[in-house]
Parts: C-alpha cells; structure tokens; sequence
C-alpha cells in the first residue's frame, strides 16, 4: 500500500462515516427547520429502523426489500406516535419542554429496543454483494455505495419539498413564525407530525442501510446522534444540504485526525472544528435559508 | 430485689450473646456476590449455581469437619455501589469467612480496600485488573496484603499466550489495535512487555471508539506499517467490525487475536463469512472435548459437568463462568479445610497453592500472581466449522 492509496483510503473512510452521521443530521434538521424542536431521539429512529429490519429477514426470513419497507413503515408510525402522544399533548409548543420530552423519548425508546432485542450486536445481510470495490489502491466497502446514495438523493429529495412544493413552503413557515402560519390557515399540528413522521422514515433508510456496515445495538442511536447532530450544527442547523456536508465533515475531521495525528485523538479534533465553527461562524457553515 | 433483676438480665444476655456465637460456629458462612439482574445477569447466575454445587458436594461429605456451609447470596446488580453495600452487609451481617465474586473490574477494584480491612478474601471474575507481579511486589512493600483473587485468565496473561502461539508460527510484526479503555491500555501495556520478552516487534499502536461504525482508518495504517499479525482486546460488535474492516483492507490473512469474551457461538454468528483468522485464548474448560486421554484435567472436567447437570437438570448457559463459581467456592472450601476460617491464614494459604485442582483449570498462585491459570491451562482458540476449537 503506497502513500497515495493510503491518503485516498482515509478519505475514502471518512466519507463512510461522514454519510452515516449526515443521515441523522438530515432528520434532525428537517424537525427542526419545521419546528423548531432539537430531536434528541433522532439516533433512535436510525436504531428501531435497523433492529426492525434485522427482525424481518432474521425472525420473520423476509427479504431485504421487504424488511427495508417494514422498517421505515414502523419507524415513521412510531415518529407519529411520538409526535402525538409526546410533543403534541406534553410540549404545548414550549421549546425547551420540548427538547426535555425528545431525550425522555430516546430513553423510552432505547428502553423499549432493550427490552426486545436485549443487549447484543445483531447484523443484517448485505445490500450489495460486489464485496470490496479497488480504488487507486484503496478500497472501498460496497455496503457503503447505498449509504452515500440515500444521503445525496434524500437531500435532494428534500430540497425540491421545501422549495417546490406547497407543503414543504408551509412547513418552512411553521419554523418562521408559529402563530403567523396558522393565521394564514396552516395546520401546524399537522405539519410538526409530517417533520416527525419524515424524519423517523429518514432515520431508519439510514439505520437499516447502515446495519450490514456497523451492526446495530439498542445503545447504537446515541453516538450516532451526537456525531450527527453537530454536523447539522456545523452545516447550518435548518438547512439539509448543511447536514449532509456537516455530517461529511465530521466524518473526514474523525478519519483524518486518526490517520495523521492519532487515533485517540478524534474525539477531541472533531468537537475543536464544530467548537470554532460555532465561534467563527455561529449561525452554521451554510446559512439556513427559510 | 432490683440488683437481682439486673444480673437476671446480663446473664440473660449474655445467654443470647453468646448462645448466638454459638449458633455461628455450627455453620461456616461463604458469600455468594454476583451480578445477577440486568444485562450481564446471567453471567452471575452461572457463577452462582456453580458455587451452589460446590457447597452442596462438601455439605453432602458431612461439611467440613462436622460444620455444615452456608451461602449467602447477593445481587450486586454489576454497580461498584451495590457491590460495596453487599460486601459489607456480608462481612459484618452474615459473617462470611471468604466471598466468591463480583463479576466486573469497577467493581472489584471498589471492594478491595474492605476485603483488606476485614481480612475477607474473595475470588472475583473480571480479567480487566492485574494482580501479578506489576502490582503485588507494591503490597509487600506497603506492609499490606492483598485479599483479591480472580479465576479467569485475565489480560495480561491471555496476551502472554496470544504472543508465545504468534512467535511460535514465525510471526514478526505485531499491529496493536485497542478499545478507549481501561482494559485496552492494560492490553497495550501487556502486548509491549511480551513482545520484548519473545521477540516481536510492535510496528502500529492504534486505538479505536467502540461506539464507532468504521475503523479502515487504522486498519490501513496498521497494514501501511507491514504488520503480518493484529492484537486487540476487543469484543462483541466492535470485534465484528474490525474484523471486516481488517477484511475490507485486503489483510484476511493477516491474523486478529481478539478478547477471551468472543467465545460464543453469538459472536461467530456475527462475524458471518469473516471468520477466517480470527483468534481468541480459552482456558482449559471449553475446550474440554480436546484434550488428550492422558491430562489429569479431562476427567476433574468431565467429573463437574456431570454433577453440575444432576444437580440442575440441565447444563449452564456457559461452562465457562459455571466452573469459575464452582472452582471460586472449591478454593476456599479447601483453605477452610487445611487453616480454618480465619481469613488471614486462608489467603496466605491460598497464595502457596501450586496447581490447585480446579473444574476450569489447574491454578498456580504465589505471591506475584493472584490468578493462577498458567500458559500450560491455556490455547490459542480459532473458528472452524462454525465452533471455536483449539488452534495448536
């Protein structure tokens, strides 16, 4: 292995991750731009949608195709549920009581997760049987062509929503201005449940795309989350393509840092950027754009 | 008429208190304090039904010098807290002479300083703590005694054999890869002293998250530094995924000895189609099955699995942590036998021991090693045919 394809594997490692990490930040920014809600239970939509899958084909002897439209069927009745049952009846749109019934979620969720499927790894089988792909020396995964493909066309998907559509321009209102919005006869209940139905549905395309890579565990969602969520900071908190470029950089920030300085590091390196990010540049790297 | 009534009641008292002491010294009390709920729960449940076995085998022999054992049991719930909570209560409540237990590092590392105080050795099961020759010569020259055994193989020394089977098969160059951890920087450590003892040279020193989801970035590095063997102590999910990306890297040739805790059957699902070079090190009991005719072993092997299956109708749900309980009870039942129950005198027997008769090994314990389960009581453990077997 020369110097080049080494270089080019850390890149390539990086991006891996970065997709990963951009995949929970897209759902978290998408709440957030329609609600003004911090998901905290984010990472947990991404853990309930790859155990569900990894139920299907493992329990159930499901295809893959089939376990993918369970998952994020279950997933996104289980982000409405959330909506209704927490944030509608419990947050009475106050913010920061919203953002404490998000984290008592993660925790009821992953208390759930625990008490199904118990503490182990479970694995689910590949998406993508090329094996490993020879790039300039480096190589890389197959498993994680889906990954970076579902993080590139839901972005897009949601960028013509919000600019295209009349629900994704009502649903940007709803962040705007609360009251204004159902002055103007929007539903705003209804549009908070469609930001947490889509981004549950999100959430779990990224769990179950990710299961085959990184398997999953009830405990898997919250560093995920973490790691995703201050990439949708670094990108711009509201803004999709900002969540998929702060999850980028988030993952090339934990490659680099381990394959140049060192790889106890990381940790540290990463949350330095997102830290002169937020001081240089407070409002995110892409400005969020209504 | 009233001085009366008062010596009526010191004699009274005095009937009960020492009447009570009495009662004490019909049975020798042997605590039992495992993790018994919660995630790793059933480890504890194994541990105990061995010690329960043990008990019963000598209670059935008429105890031990007519005096009948008795086990108290707690749950230490794996929380360094409870497991305090617990040893005090069995040490000053239940009077128990040694105790068998707990399960985790944090929480025999929070227990030690009572065990020293009270003169209470106990026999504990994580391998995530050295008591060896780096930190027992420490004791002796604070004055002090250490009372903590731990009947699994332990860090340092499954990195010992780990690094004698790579010299041995003509490895050279060892690729280090650990956990953010306490126990990884222990196996660092360790890897460092043996491959300056027999020879390798560690040409990569890594260290990944476990909560991460891709480490190519250090496998890379690790093959960039021509590594032709990996040493790591990590186990589970994190394994599984170094595995694949030591794999995805090009280096399924390249061997990975991994953590002792990989020994299941769940971990081998796991890895799927990666399980070519993956290693691990057993004890003597779960390779069992493969040991020659002609080991003394075999047969003390042979001989618990049995009684452990009439006395509980099935067997447990790993031989492993079952004989560590059984072997954590035996030890002190023979201590208690040969230098009564004075705890001082049973610790410094057990130190003299040399390959004391145990179900999951022979244990060799002396002033600098607390653990006991020599090179000779272990393997070097591969996948084959989907079961771990020895790798000779």
């Amino acid at each position: 292995m020369n110097t080049l394809s080494l270089y080019i594997q850390f890149v390539i490692s990086g991006l891996t991750m970065g997709s990963i990490y951009a995949m929970v930040g897209i759902g978290f920014s998408f709440i957030y731009r329609v609600t003004t809600v911090l998901n905290f239970a984010q990472g947990e939509f991404l853990m309930l949608g790859g155990m569900v899958a990894i139920t299907m084909t493992s329990v159930f002897g499901s295809s893959l195709g089939l376990a993918l439209v369970v998952g994020i069927l279950a997933v996104t009745i289980t982000g409405v549920l959330f909506h209704l049952g927490g944030i509608r009846v419990l947050g009475k749109a106050e913010p920061v009581r919203m953002i404490l019934i998000t984290i008592a979620g993660s925790m009821f969720l992953q208390g759930i997760a625990y008490l199904i499927w118990g503490t182990d790894d479970y694995s689910l089988p590949p998406f993508v049987k090329a094996g490993t792909i020879d790039f300039f020396g480096a190589s890389i995964n197959s498993q994680v062509l889906p990954v970076v493909g579902a993080a590139v066309i839901i972005t897009a998907v949601l960028k013509f929503f919000f600019d295209k559509t009349i629900w994704g321009k009502a649903s940007a209102a709803c962040a705007e201005s609360y009251e204004a919005s159902m002055l103007m006869g929007i539903n705003v209940d209804r549009m908070g449940m469609l930001s947490f139905a889509m981004s549950a549905g999100i959430g779990a395309i990224g769990g179950i795309l990710i299961s085959p890579i990184a398997l999953m565990q009830y405990q898997k969602g919250v560093p995920l989350a973490i790691k995703g969520i201050a990439g949708a900071v670094i990108g711009g908190l509201g803004n999709v393509w900002g969540a998929l470029l702060g999850g980028l950089i988030m993952g090339l920030a934990e490659s680099l840092s381990a394959g140049f300085i060192a790889s106890y590091l990381t940790d540290v390196v990463v949350f330095v950027i997102l830290m002169l990010v937020l001081f240089l540049k407070p409002e995110g790297l892409l400005k969020a754009k209504a | 008429m009233k001085k009366r009534g008062f010596a009526l009641l010191v004699s009274l008292l005095a009937l009960f208190y020492f009447g009570g002491i009495g009662y004490a010294t019909d049975t020798i009390t042997i605590g039992a304090a495992y993790g018994l709920t919660g995630t790793m729960g059933w480890i504890g449940g194994d541990c105990v039904n061995g010690v329960k076995l043990a008990v019963d085998q000598v209670n059935a022999k008429g105890g031990i010098k007519g005096q009948k054992i008795d086990i108290a049991v707690y749950d230490t719930k794996n929380n360094p807290d409870t497991a305090r909570t617990v040893f005090e209560k069995l040490i000053k409540l239940d009077k128990a002479v040694a105790v068998c237990g707990p399960v985790i590092t944090q929480a025999t590392q929070t227990v030690m300083p009572l065990a020293e105080k009270y003169k209470v050795p106990y026999s504990a099961v994580s391998g995530g703590f050295e008591i060896n020759a780096a930190i027992l010569p420490e004791y002796k020259k604070l004055g002090k005694k250490c009372y903590a055994w731990a009947l699994t193989i332990g860090t340092p020394r499954q990195n010992e054999v780990k690094t004698i089977w790579l010299k041995k098969k003509g490895y050279k160059k060892l690729g280090n890869i650990e956990p953010l951890s306490q126990m990884g920087d222990l196996s660092t450590v360790m890897y460092e002293q043996w491959a300056k003892k027999y020879g390798l040279e560690i040409v990569a020193k890594e260290k990944f998250d476990e909560k991460g989801t891709d480490f190519t970035t250090q496998m890379s590095k690790i093959k960039a530094a021509g590594a032709d063997c990996i040493g790591s102590m990590a186990s589970g999910g994190p394994a599984t995924v170094l595995v694949k990306n030591r794999d995805q890297v090009g280096m399924k040739e390249v061997p990975m000895m991994t953590s002792d805790a990989n020994l299941s059957k769940k971990f081998i699902d796991l890895l799927g189609e990666n399980t070519g070079n993956v290693y691990t090190v057993a004890a003597k009991i779960q390779y069992a099955g493969y040991l020659e005719d002609s080991d003394p072993q075999k047969k003390i092997i042979q001989d618990f699995q049995e009684s452990f299956k009439e006395k509980f109708g099935e067997g447990p749900k790993s031989w492993f942590f079952a004989s560590v309980g059984y072997d954590s009870a035996l030890m002190f039942i023979k201590a208690i036998e040969a230098v009564g129950t004075d705890g001082e005198k049973i610790r410094d027997w057990l130190e003299n021991q040399n390959r004391f008769q145990g179900a999951q090994a022979l244990y060799s314990w002396s002033p600098l090693d607390h653990r006991g389960i020599g090179v000779d009581q272990a393997s070097v453990m591969k996948i084959e045919g989907g079961e771990w077997v020895p790798a000779r």
